[in-house]
């Protein structure tokens, strides 16, 4: 009977040592990444042409669909964490503009990254997992295979009238990243960062994208493509 | 004596349990089995509404319905428009509006997000419910209901596919929605996967000189065929504008007159290519009878300036035509018909 006693009382106190233990204060949090789209400042209205370029005509936005990879965050000590693999995003699907993280260490962090397109593991056929959307990215076989970093089309209008505009991007060459800074703290709370992409930015710095000298189609162009990738670096900013 | 006692107690609950067996076995049981959609590889998963899941007993049940006049009072059946030997179409139809309609395939509806040429349909389990209408099916329903209570068959088969017992306890709408259900289950079964072109994607077989010649044509630039009719399902499962129309007028204004949206005067669903070379006439109203017209249309006669044209037709390259020589555009067609698949065709599952 008194060994029972003891076994009992063992019992009891490792049970609440565990449950202590279970209790203590985590040291992971969350961030959600959420995009928005603007043109200078301007919000974006679908399907209407009047989004003025550097090069003097304006633009709708009709249609965007892009891919960012390899998505970390980077710790104030320079460590830099993976939160995402990649995320299929749509202007027009608003699900896919808000994406979250795992849990993550706590504490005190300096900036994003990602790669603008697909990175090279996962640009390859079926390198992705065969949904709607991302069958509709593919970059056929016969191109060289894998997907299309991005698909942004509209309309524009200059003083000889009004036509339509591709801008694809795609081919591991021309994958860039980019890197935003700005100091923010995880803590308990999820944390949120807004990011914005200005759509003109594409189209500027450090060149004037013109449709009329450098095509209303990048499709083919490897030129016109390497200028939407030098352009596309700092396309997005925090909010 | 005992002992008999017992022999004759064992033979009396033999008796009792053969008895108990044979009612059993005359009593329907409510426990539907969950139907296993084969997703052929490099498909997306579809996606099945919760409302209405997959049943073996569902889809066998709406097959019947499928090809049952019971659902009519004039004697047609789903299979009156939907031939298999079509890719389950037909040839043509003229709308009480007086409109030609091309009626669209039955195949891989399991993966569209909407129905009909302008998407005035987003639900494939609502699709069939205006087929009971004046137009298709003039059903009577107190006498469909009457029908299918005395029918030696369905009974059963409703309370095994919907735990149902009794039709007449069925509001009319609820009546055409259990009926429209299982045809949607049946219809999702339907998948094509299995063509020339598929084997050659999975290397078990080679194309022609030609087949390969317009596979690089439409899977390039040079056709740019790819950008709304991508492997796997040859559709994008969007709406656009192919420059059909100048100006799109009447039932050529498309997606416009289900959404009201400017942007979307001449655009339509754009359809899946498997199986197109059995689904003539092609476009939204079967203007083209043969698969070389259409090639010729993509290759010299769009309109650019349709308003809303998708900028993807008027690329460059397309802006004065494809300019195909002739033997590329048969190159082009040979390629196309790569997609027909027979056995989805003569598929029993799908056959009466």
């Amino acid at each position: 009977m008194k060994q029972l006693l003891i076994i009992f009382i063992w019992l009891t106190l490792m049970i609440s040592c565990k449950k202590e233990s279970i209790t203590e204060p985590s040291s992971t949090g969350t961030i959600n990444l959420s995009i928005g789209y603007e043109a200078d400042g301007n919000s974006i209205q679908l399907d209407s042409i009047m989004y003025p370029l550097d090069s003097g005509c304006r633009i709708s936005i009709e249609t965007l669909h892009y891919y960012l990879s390899e998505i970390k965050l980077i710790r104030s000590d320079g460590l830099e964490v993976l939160i995402k693999n990649f995320q299929y995003v749509s202007i027009r699907k608003p699900e896919t503009n808000v994406f979250s993280s795992g849990l993550i260490l706590q504490g005190e962090y300096k900036g994003v990254k990602f790669n603008f397109g697909l990175d090279s593991l996962h640009n390859i056929p079926d390198g992705l997992p065969n949904s709607t959307e991302n069958n509709n990215m593919i970059w056929p076989v016969p191109m060289g295979g894998g997907y299309h970093f991005m698909k942004f089309e509209g309309h524009f209008t200059d003083s000889s009238g009004t036509f339509g505009y591709a801008m694809h991007l795609g081919k591991n060459e021309n994958l860039f990243t980019i890197q935003l800074d700005t100091n923010f703290v995880i803590g308990d709370n999820a944390l949120n960062i807004p990011l914005v992409m200005n759509l003109n930015e594409w189209f500027r710095n450090p060149f004037i994208y013109d449709f009329n000298i450098d095509g209303n189609y990048s499709m083919g162009s490897s030129a016109a493509m390497a200028k939407l990738k030098a352009n596309g670096v700092d396309i997005f900013h925090f909010q | 004596m005992k002992k008999l006692f017992v022999i004759a107690g064992l033979f009396l609950l033999m008796a009792f349990l053969s008895c108990k067996k044979e009612i059993v076995e005359e009593v329907a049981i409510y426990k539907p089995t969950p139907f296993s959609l084969q997703v052929p590889l490099h498909f997306p998963i579809p996606s099945v509404p919760p409302e209405n899941p997959m049943t073996v007993e569902g889809v066998v049940l709406g097959k019947k319905f499928y090809y049952d006049p019971i659902l009519s009072s004039n004697g047609l059946t789903c299979s009156s428009c939907h031939l298999a030997n079509k890719s389950f179409s037909k040839p043509m139809f003229i709308s009480a509006s007086g409109d030609s309609i091309s009626i669209p395939p039955h195949v891989n509806l399991a993966w569209n997000p909407d129905y009909n040429w302008n998407g005035s349909e987003p639900k494939l389990d609502r699709l069939c419910i205006a087929d009971f209408g004046p137009e298709f099916f003039d059903t009577d329903m107190n006498q469909l209901v009457q029908d299918l209570k005395t029918h030696p068959e369905y009974p059963q088969m409703i309370y095994k596919a919907f735990g149902i017992s009794n039709v007449e306890d069925l509001s009319h709408d609820d009546l055409k929605q259990t009926i429209v259900y299982s045809i949607s289950q049946f219809m999702r079964s339907m998948v094509s996967a299995n063509s020339k072109f598929d084997k050659y994607f999975d290397h078990q077989v080679g194309f022609t000189t030609s087949e390969q010649s317009g596979y690089i044509i439409f899977m390039t630039e040079k056709g740019d065929c790819f950008h709304c009719h991508g492997n796997p399902l040859f559709t994008s499962n969007d709406f656009r504008n192919n420059g059909l129309e100048c100006l799109p007028q009447g039932q050529d204004l498309g997606r416009y007159l289900i959404s009201g949206n400017i942007n979307d005067k001449g655009k339509f669903s754009v359809p899946t290519l498997r199986n197109i070379e059995l689904t003539a006439p092609y476009m939204h109203d079967g203007r083209y009878q043969t698969l070389e017209e259409v090639v010729e249309f993509y290759n010299s006669g769009v309109c650019i300036s349709s308003p809303g044209i998708d900028p993807i037709m008027t690329k460059p390259a397309k802006l004065y035509g494809l300019n195909l020589w002739p033997w590329e555009k048969e190159d082009l067609v040979n390629f196309l018909k790569t997609l027909t698949d027979t056995s989805f065709i003569n598929n029993p599952d799908y056959r009466p």
